[in-house]
């Protein structure tokens, strides 16, 4: 609002400016020629001085105050042409009343129109110290920061200190730091469903939004400690909706709106992402999924999305199929836990009938699970099933 | 909100420009007095929102803002302030809206001091002027506008270029700028003048204080362009001809010819035509200046077709504003009647004789300048055309130019006497005469040529001394005699003669730079010694540095003369942190005999360092003449005739005048 | 003098130092120009020793040799042909493997570029425009066409 302020005073002192003419009428019709007759006559002046100064003889001297006359008697010539002329207007006719009032409209309508073409009214100045935090405190929370630090690095092992900073960190966008600071006092002082969150929260914003599987089951311990909480219930759709299975992202958001308050901060968050997902879901030809669980117990393709494929031609589906197994073989070589994961990949490569890339996650696999003989045994159960 | 604020005093700034050209004009071909002096608020106006925007843009700045997206684009949060300040020009964008600023400045400045110029002449004028600002503005806002944000913010901007973070480089733009947006002014009082047909030795009068102001601001801005580049780049030269370079340079040119002609329609009432056309075309030559560096047609042809919208933009306001005023220069040619005749040998024939061979100097600097452009463009050859070609024609060509700049003076208006003049600069041709020998003396080997140019350089300086004696009857009449007439002499004079002689001074400069200039490149380890120009460089290696935004490696080099030691040079090559970017910094010994310059350069193997010293000679000379030049552009500035009919009396002028009568 | 005498000494001084203008210009055109190759270009065009142009591209990885003093030894190369060239003095800057860079000399008879000023203009993102338009030609360089 102030800024429209501003803009209407701006206005306002522009157009004054410009029609001050018309506000204030003068009478007197200057458009006599005496500026140039004073200039020739400074110039007699002159030659009069450099004659003093022997800088001209007497006879040229003579000849040029001549010419300069000359030029008197013809600007007053002219000028008297000039006054005749110019009388002829009268100050405060019609036409120029017509301009004055033209320009008191369409001054302010193109600026308007030409600053809301590219103007951005509603973002405020956004100079570097004031983000640095929180402009009020900025220097002391900056300072806080700091000490705590420092007191973390003499004593790592402080549970509280990690518990103060984490958030902080994520409050300033040092997702790694804050996912570190989350982890440890995790450790330290065992889970409670606020580290649980804010260490999911920190994971998967450091991760560019991809919610890992790390992340997945804090989410996931979190939710089954509290059921009403809005955060763990959205990633673990965001979850869903990453690995492609829509309707069970949906199923979860639908649910989650259903348990909402009306006036729920995030709703008209979820509901956009749920309209996202359904559309997705509407794309692919099949219904929304009502009859699977909202937590799937094994996580592979939705049956909407082995609908979908079925519906593809070779090489679209071959595309989906490839982009589905890259995305899974990132997330295990940033997350390489998920026994499942690995299964399946391995199950992939093999069914695409790229073998060796099998047998390469295969061994990564083994390796990341040498210390679990049950998982060993399932590895390589599954290795001599495909022949490999 | 404070660029927002910025960004709506931008566009409210080109609506009054607008009006400012509109309703004027139309008054002017109306009668309508009302409307003819909505010239001078408004004008005044445009300049007060084009401030506002100004320093909006200069706040974020300032305030490392990164929501803007120019600043994110120019800027960074730990440069130090000065360069945050200059950062704002030193960009398309930014230094596009100090381009109107100036502009805008110049017009408010002939609003509000120009109460000395008839009615319809300064109406006419601001209107020109008017036209010319909302162009530009309207370029700026279509197509290089400052103010546009960027949501998300970024976290840090991504710096200025290093090699821009000089100081002599923070102040050059602006001086180029009001040199080059200066000459509008010109250009405007040549469009008013055949608008009203006031095209006689009063309208010279009234241009010359605008004209001289815009080419004092233009002198300093090339020569600082110039200094810059010589103790910046490391290249150890003070002009390389190149494109930019000469860009500025051609206004000069053209700009200085004005000067000149000028005061040849003020006296004489002749050369009015050709005046005229001068005006025009040095803003032309701005105009074109303006378009060659922004457009990116000189880094290439091709370069301009990869953004056309500005080049195209920029070609059509030329296109407009020169084709125009050439069409409006030949419906009105019936007006243009002839002047005073005179005698080729004359005050008017040497001036004529600087216009033509200045004009065509700088004809010769424009082909050598475009014709690389336009032979890519039609044959697709790359060619380039370095100094060679300026030397051999520039350089013939401003040999005779100097060679009689001094009698031109001594002429007299209408008829000259060149013997009477030769006699009175028998002095100071015997003094030259003397340097030359003296010169010869000293550098025995030669190059002949530069003896000869020492002895024009101290032909001009004296010269211009001569002038001065000469009117004050020095020595010829009795002391108090020559001291009143001393002190009663008009600035103009002095002015004249100061930049005359800084003529000479540049002259020196450049001759003693040119011709014994030594350059050593050599491979150097600690402990090493070099001679050059009988200096003695110890190399003392080199030590690690740290700056606000760079990382630097400094070398140590002990300077000896004559056994006796002067100073430490330190020389360094510095890697800017953003963006990353090595810099050279040389290390200069500055004194009056000349500039002992160090440049550090890369490690070579086995813990040798290669350095290049040189050895230039008075190139001191070279700036200093250029600021003798300024100097006396102000002293001129300072005549008391260029205020003849100024506000007070103009004001009681119908009473004035009647008594006058 | 009468004034029509008077007009003709001026237009014969003006068309004087005109056509002394134009001469120098003319000369100095035909004499000081230098043309600018690529190394594919030398190839095509058979440039013979002697002849004074500018060589320009990328400086090829792993072909700088330091020599003696502030002797140095690289090759120029637009991914097609590649030039050996020498050069005594200080390298720009910005000179380094792989950077665009132009020199200014003569070949040799033993087919090496013997350059006495090499240019790498000072901009982070520069690549000097006649070397940027030969690996155009090339299909090497995708750059900065973002302004």
């Amino acid at each position: 609002m102030l800024l429209w302020i501003i803009f209407a005073v701006l206005t306002a002192v522009a157009l004054t400016a410009v029609l001050w003419p018309f506000l204030k009428a003068r009478r007197d019709v200057d458009i006599d020629d005496n500026h140039a007759t004073a200039i020739y006559r400074d110039q007699l002046g002159e030659i009069d001085a450099d004659l003093a100064r022997d800088l001209v003889n007497t006879s040229e001297a003579e000849a040029a105050k001549t010419e300069i006359s000359r030029r008197i008697l013809a600007a007053a010539a002219s000028s008297d042409g000039r006054r005749v002329a110019m009388a002829g207007g009268a100050p405060g006719s019609n036409p120029s009343k017509m301009a004055a009032v033209l320009t008191l409209l369409g001054l302010p309508a193109l600026s308007v129109t030409l600053y809301l073409m590219h103007g951005s009214p509603s973002m405020p100045d956004q100079p570097f110290v004031a983000r640095q935090s929180a402009p009020e405190v900025s220097q002391d929370i900056a300072t806080l920061i700091k000490q705590v630090e420092e007191r973390l690095r003499a004593h790592p092992e402080d549970g509280q200190g990690w518990d103060v900073i984490a958030p902080v960190y994520l409050r300033q966008r040092r997702y790694d730091d804050a996912a570190d600071a989350f982890r440890r006092a995790l450790r330290l002082r065992g889970d409670n469903t606020g580290r649980l969150v804010g260490y999911a929260e920190s994971l998967v914003l450091a991760n560019n939004g991809i919610v890992s599987e790390e992340a997945r089951r804090a989410f996931e311990k979190a939710h089954g400690r509290d059921r009403s909480l809005a955060k763990p219930r959205f990633w673990l759709g965001m979850s869903r909706e990453q690995d492609g299975q829509f309707g069970a992202a949906a199923e979860i958001w639908r649910g989650m709106l259903a348990d909402a308050s009306a006036d729920a901060p995030w709703r008209a968050m979820v509901e956009q992402r749920l309209k996202l997902a359904e559309s997705k879901l509407a794309d692919s030809g099949a219904p929304p999924a009502a009859d699977r669980p909202a937590v799937a117990a094994e996580p592979g393709p939705s049956r909407e999305d082995v609908a979908a494929a079925g519906q593809m031609t070779t090489q679209e589906r071959s595309a989906m199929i490839n982009q589905m197994v890259e995305g899974l073989a990132q997330r295990l070589q940033k997350d390489g836990n998920d026994l499942k994961g690995w299964l399946r990949l391995v199950r992939a490569y093999s069914v695409l009938g790229k073998q060796d890339k099998a047998a390469e996650a295969l061994k990564t696999a083994r390796e990341s699970f040498k210390d679990d003989e049950k998982a060993l045994a399932e590895l390589s159960a599954l290795a001599g099933n495909i022949g490999l | 909100m404070i660029s927002e604020t910025g960004h709506f005093a931008l566009i409210l700034a080109l609506g009054t420009a607008i009006v400012q050209t509109i309703l004027p004009l139309w008054g002017y071909y109306r009668r309508d007095h009302t409307l003819m002096r909505v010239a001078m608020p408004s004008s005044v106006a445009q300049c007060m929102l084009l401030l506002v925007a100004f320093g909006a843009l200069t706040v974020a700045y300032v305030t490392s803002d990164f929501s803007v997206e120019n600043v994110w684009q120019n800027s960074h949060s730990a440069k130090p302030m000065l360069y945050k300040i200059s950062g704002v020009w030193g960009n398309h964008e930014g230094s596009m809206l100090l381009w109107v600023l100036i502009l805008a400045a110049f017009g408010a400045s002939v609003a509000l001091f120009g109460g000395n110029l008839p009615r319809d002449l300064r109406t006419c004028v601001l209107s020109v002027q008017g036209s010319v600002g909302a162009a530009f503005l309207l370029f700026i806002v279509a197509t290089s506008n400052p103010f546009l944000r960027l949501d998300p913010i970024p976290l840090d901007g991504k710096g200025l270029n290093p090699i821009l973070q000089d100081p002599a480089l923070a102040f050059h733009p602006p001086f180029l700028y009001a040199g080059y947006v200066g000459f509008s002014l010109a250009f405007s009082f040549a469009i008013a003048a055949l608008i009203t047909g006031r095209i006689d030795a009063a309208w010279a009068r009234w241009v010359r204080p605008w004209t001289l102001a815009a080419w004092m601001c233009l002198t300093l801005g090339v020569a600082m362009g110039s200094w810059w580049a010589y103790y910046e780049l490391g290249w150890g030269g003070w002009w390389f001809w190149d494109p930019v370079e000469n860009a500025s340079f051609m206004p000069w040119l053209a700009g200085t010819a004005l000067l000149h002609s000028a005061s040849v329609m003020e006296k004489r009432d002749a050369l009015k035509v050709w005046t005229l056309l001068l005006a025009i075309l040095t803003f032309s030559l701005s105009l074109m200046g303006t378009f060659l560096v922004r457009s990116g047609v000189l880094t290439s042809v091709h370069a301009f077709a990869v953004d056309p919208a500005r080049g195209i933009f920029i070609l059509g306001i030329m296109t407009f504003f020169v084709g125009g005023a050439l069409a409006l220069f030949a419906s009105r040619a019936k007006l243009l009647r002839q002047g005073g005749i005179f005698a080729p040998i004359s005050r008017e024939g040497s001036l004529v004789l600087n216009n033509l061979l200045l004009t065509t100097a700088c004809a010769a600097v424009f082909i050598g300048t475009l014709y690389p452009l336009a032979l890519e463009a039609v044959t697709g050859d790359k060619i380039s055309v370095g100094p060679p070609y300026f030397d051999a024609t520039f350089g013939p060509l401003m040999i005779p130019l100097l060679l009689v700049l001094p009698l031109g003076p001594f002429l007299a208006w209408k008829r000259g006497d060149i013997l009477g003049a030769l006699q009175r600069l028998a002095f100071a041709a015997a003094l030259a005469l003397l340097a030359t020998l003296a010169a010869a003396a000293i550098f025995a080997r030669g190059p002949w040529l530069a003896t000869l140019g020492i002895g024009l350089g101290v032909w001009l300086i004296a010269g211009a001394i001569s002038e001065i004696a000469f009117r004050i009857k020095l020595l010829r009449a009795p002391a108090e005699e020559s001291w009143r007439r001393l002190c009663n002499l008009p600035r103009s004079a002095f002015g004249t003669a100061i930049a005359h002689a800084g003529v000479g001074v540049m002259v020196l400069g450049i001759i003693g730079t040119t011709a014994w200039r030594h350059e050593e490149i050599l491979a150097m380890k600690p402990g090493e010694k070099a001679d050059v120009a009988g200096y003695t460089l110890e190399f003392g290696g080199v030590a690690p540095g740290r700056g606000p935004n760079y990382t630097e490696v400094i070398g140590v080099f002990k300077v000896t003369r004559a056994g006796v030691e002067t100073v430490t040079l330190h020389p360094s090559k510095r890697l800017y942190t953003a963006p990353p970017q090595p810099t050279s910094e040389a290390g200069i010994l500055a004194s009056w005999g000349g500039d002992l310059y160090t440049v550090l350069g890369d490690e070579l193997e086995g813990g040798a360092f290669s350095v290049r010293i040189y050895f230039h000679p008075l190139v001191r000379l070279i700036w200093i003449g250029a600021i003798f030049m300024f100097l006396g552009g102000l002293m001129s500035l300072m005549d008391r005739r260029l205020r003849v009919g100024a506000p007070k009396r103009a004001r009681k002028a119908p009473a004035g005048a009647a008594a006058a009568e | 003098m009468t004034r029509k005498q008077r007009r003709g000494v001026l237009i014969g001084v003006c068309l004087a130092v005109l056509g002394v203008a134009v001469g120098l210009v003319l000369l100095a055109l035909d004499d000081s120009i230098v043309f600018f190759y690529s190394p594919s270009d030398v190839a095509e065009k058979q440039i013979g020793p002697g002849q004074r142009f500018r060589l320009g591209g990328l400086v090829e990885e792993g072909t700088v040799k330091r020599g003696q003093g502030t002797f140095v030894e690289f090759a120029i190369t637009d991914t097609a042909k590649s030039i050996s060239v020498t050069y005594t003095g200080l390298l720009p800057d910005l000179f380094r493997e792989g950077q665009g860079v132009i020199t200014e000399g003569k070949l040799g008879s033993n087919g090496v570029f013997v350059a006495d000023n090499v240019l790498a203009k000072h901009d982070e993102n520069y690549m000097p425009p006649e070397v940027a338009e030969s690996l155009k030609k090339q299909g090497v360089w995708r750059g900065n066409d973002k302004k």
